[in-house]
């Protein structure tokens, strides 16, 4: 319509008319101007965030990527904003020996290309670390420039079985591998309910080969039979094809290696197409999320096994962070836990590292850990220059009426 | 071949509903010579009110009855804030606006009612179904076939045998012939923006219990929207209808047998190669100017 109006007769027009014009230019102006702050706010960096804004006296500042925005924006905030309570939960205690924690968190919308242009942001900066951030794409993007400036990446909710074998120096996680909790959670389950049969559905990752690849070897060395190894990216707006495959493959066991609204999403096509398991779903510590179960927690029928590093909400290792997260009026699930969690055994790593810690001094405070408890979150932690994936156990979970239960303890390859 | 025959009939399904969006692509670009681009969100925010009204007890029914002039209501705000003020402006000026628009609606149903998202959404669709030869066919996928047709057919009787339609049809091909007849462009620019967010709330009331709603809840389904709509020629309301149906199958079928990594860039290699043999689409017409 604009061009066409561009060229209409503009007869007859009284002065004020072409103030009234000029006035709705500018106007105008603003308003685009404001749609476009509003549009890069997204993306722009929350500084200083955990701040408890005494301001003054000696500073660490950490650098997060991680997404607010696009696909995995909405499982993954509620993360950061866990993250950032407890920091400034720090703040207010006093900070790290006196230091107050200072946060640059950026949005990556999980994008790596995202992930890689906040990374020099945090390089140009001189962050400490980088903590956090939640996704599979961008760790593996953003640790080569990290790593050259020394600067370590510390616990992203993340799987990535390239960077932890071999050993990255400045790559630190606590969490164990997506495709080794799957394999230790598929041996219990065939031990529990019997071998059977087994398809495996994921979100297009780095990695689903090689995790593909060990289910498939899991399943067949337990006795199953592996019956289709399926995947799409997160992006895909109808998971039904996929569902469909699963009806005609028809396996007792489903192996989610997902992201939680995508694995939601396909279960609820499942549904529609007349498919469920005869036995369980599989999943990782993604489909331990409140998010992926709640929304399907009927179609689930109780026939979910999940796995999570973390203590249960409700007991007492998740006390301290419940206490946080629930002042700072966020919900209390795997997720914000995650978050908690991890920024306590980033204060941990920071107080190992001593005054003005540095990259390397946070790396080698981390390679002294033998069963530290760094968090009440988390089993004692182990590191090592030869071992920077710090924790191997593992809790079992199943659902039961909408709440997770837990069924039992495995020990994955550390 | 069970499994080829459920791909094509949810194909069919999920066609229709990139159809649905792609008609209101094609419907805004008739009536007001823009394409879109904030159309997808428009449809989010717009279930999203529907989902708030839920939330107040009013029952889905009740929350869709009120929903609907909620929506034109927020349309028309979206007109007149982003749309109507300098309207004189370039082509190029009111798709970046869209552009913003889709930015802007992301984040405020982000921010404001995007915490605990993805939520469960009621459907309005009935259930079950009936199988043939093991293909199940839902009384959902023919529930959505018949509105689209409905809507097919009561904008196309509009279009040809309304004064409304003609004046539609008058704005779109000359705006400033048609103001100098009489047509009261900003008016019916209003109306437009007013229908098109029914029709997309609509689109996203199908899908909102599949793809679980959230504030990105349409973000794949707009890219093959465009794609529909370009694919059935950018003109023509069946037309989007047509290509989506074209998309949803092949990507369906695609995603099925290769994996569904491969069924976007298919989707887009789809539309390169119409774009080459077909530049106005299925049943798009050529613009001819008399020099």
């Amino acid at each position: 319509m604009g061009g066409l109006h561009s060229r209409r007769l503009q007869l007859g027009r009284s002065p004020g008319w072409h103030r009234r014009r000029r006035l709705a230019g500018v106007l105008s102006a603003v308003a685009c101007a404001a749609l476009a702050v509003a549009g890069c706010g997204s993306s722009s960096p929350a500084k200083a965030s955990a701040s408890s804004g005494s301001g003054s006296g000696k500073k660490i500042l950490l650098g997060i990527t991680a997404p607010r925005t696009g696909v995995a924006g909405p499982v993954c905030s509620p993360q950061d904003n866990a993250t950032l309570a407890w920091f400034k939960h720090v703040n207010a205690e006093g900070g790290v020996d006196g230091a107050h924690l200072a946060i640059d968190l950026r949005d990556d919308a999980y994008e790596a290309a995202k992930a890689v242009a906040n990374a020099h942001a945090f390089i140009s900066e001189h962050v400490a670390a980088v903590v956090g951030g939640c996704g599979s794409i961008q760790q593996p993007a953003i640790y080569p420039l990290l790593a050259k400036a020394k600067i370590p990446l510390l616990f992203p909710w993340a799987s990535i079985q390239t960077m932890v074998k071999p050993v990255l120096p400045y790559y630190f996680t606590v969490m164990p591998l997506y495709n080794d909790q799957l394999a230790e959670a598929i041996k219990w389950a065939f031990g529990k309910y019997g071998p059977g049969s087994a398809a495996f559905v994921s979100t297009t990752i780095p990695g689903v080969q090689e995790t593909e690849a060990q289910v498939k070897e899991t399943v067949a060395s337990g006795g199953g039979k592996f019956v289709a190894g399926l995947d799409a990216p997160a992006t895909t707006a109808d998971w039904t094809p996929l569902a469909l495959r699963l009806k005609a493959a028809d396996p007792e066991y489903v192996v989610l290696n997902m992201t939680s609204p995508q694995a939601a999403s396909l279960i609820k096509a499942a549904h529609a197409n007349g498919f469920a398991p005869k036995r369980y779903y599989i999943g990782t510590t993604v489909e331990t999320e409140s998010i992926f179960f709640q929304p399907i927690e009927k179609l689930l029928d109780n026939k979910l096994l999940g796995v999570t590093p973390l203590a249960a909400p409700g007991s007492s290792g998740a006390e301290e962070c419940t206490q946080v997260l629930t002042a700072a009026k966020l919900p209390i699930n795997a997720v914000t836990l995650w978050g908690c969690g991890t920024a306590q055994v980033v204060v941990a790593a920071l107080k190992a590292a001593g005054s003005e810690p540095t990259g390397p001094k946070i790396v080698s405070a981390l390679d002294a850990w033998t069963n530290e408890q760094a968090s009440p979150m988390f089993p004692p932690l182990t590191f090592s220059e030869s071992n920077h994936q710090g924790n191997a156990k593992v809790n079992l979970v199943g659902l039961r009426n909408g709440k997770l239960f837990e069924m039992g303890q495995l020990e994955t390859k550390a | 071949m069970t499994l080829f025959f459920g791909l094509v009939v949810s194909g069919i399904a999920i066609g229709l509903v990139y159809g649905l969006v792609g008609f209101s692509v094609v419907f805004t670009h008739k009536t007001t010579g823009i394409a879109n681009f904030a159309v997808g969100n428009i449809a989010t925010f717009a279930v999203y009110i529907v989902f708030l009204l839920y939330g107040a007890h009013l029952g889905l029914w009740g929350a869709i009855i009120v929903g609907v002039p909620a929506t034109m209501i927020f349309a028309l705000v979206l007109y007149v804030v982003v749309m109507r003020p300098a309207d004189d402006a370039s082509r190029e000026n009111m798709l970046a606006r869209t552009l913003g628009m889709y930015v802007l609606l992301y984040a405020i149903t982000n921010l404001a009612m995007g915490s605990g998202q993805p939520f469960n959404f009621p459907t309005v669709l009935p259930g079950g179904g009936f199988s043939i030869r093991g293909v199940e066919i839902s009384y959902a996928t023919l529930t959505v076939i018949g509105i689209t047709a409905v809507l097919v057919a009561c904008f196309t009787l509009m279009f040809n045998f309304t004064s409304l339609g003609l004046e539609f049809q008058a704005l779109s091909q000359n705006a400033a012939v048609a103001r100098m007849l009489g047509v009261r462009v900003r008016r019916l620019s209003a109306v437009a923006w007013m229908a098109v967010a029914v029709i997309l709330l609509i689109a996203g009331l199908i899908v909102a219990p599949t793809f679980l709603l959230s504030s990105d809840m349409m973000d794949a389904a707009l890219l093959y929207a465009f794609t529909a709509a370009s694919i059935g020629g950018i003109t023509s309301l069946g037309g989007a209808f047509v290509g989506g149906i074209a998309i949803g199958v092949v990507t369906n079928v695609i995603t099925g047998y290769l994996g569904g990594a491969d069924a976007l860039a298919i989707a887009f290699l789809m539309l390169m190669a119409f774009m080459w043999a077909l530049p106005n689409g299925f049943f798009g017409r050529a613009h001819i100017e008399r020099l």
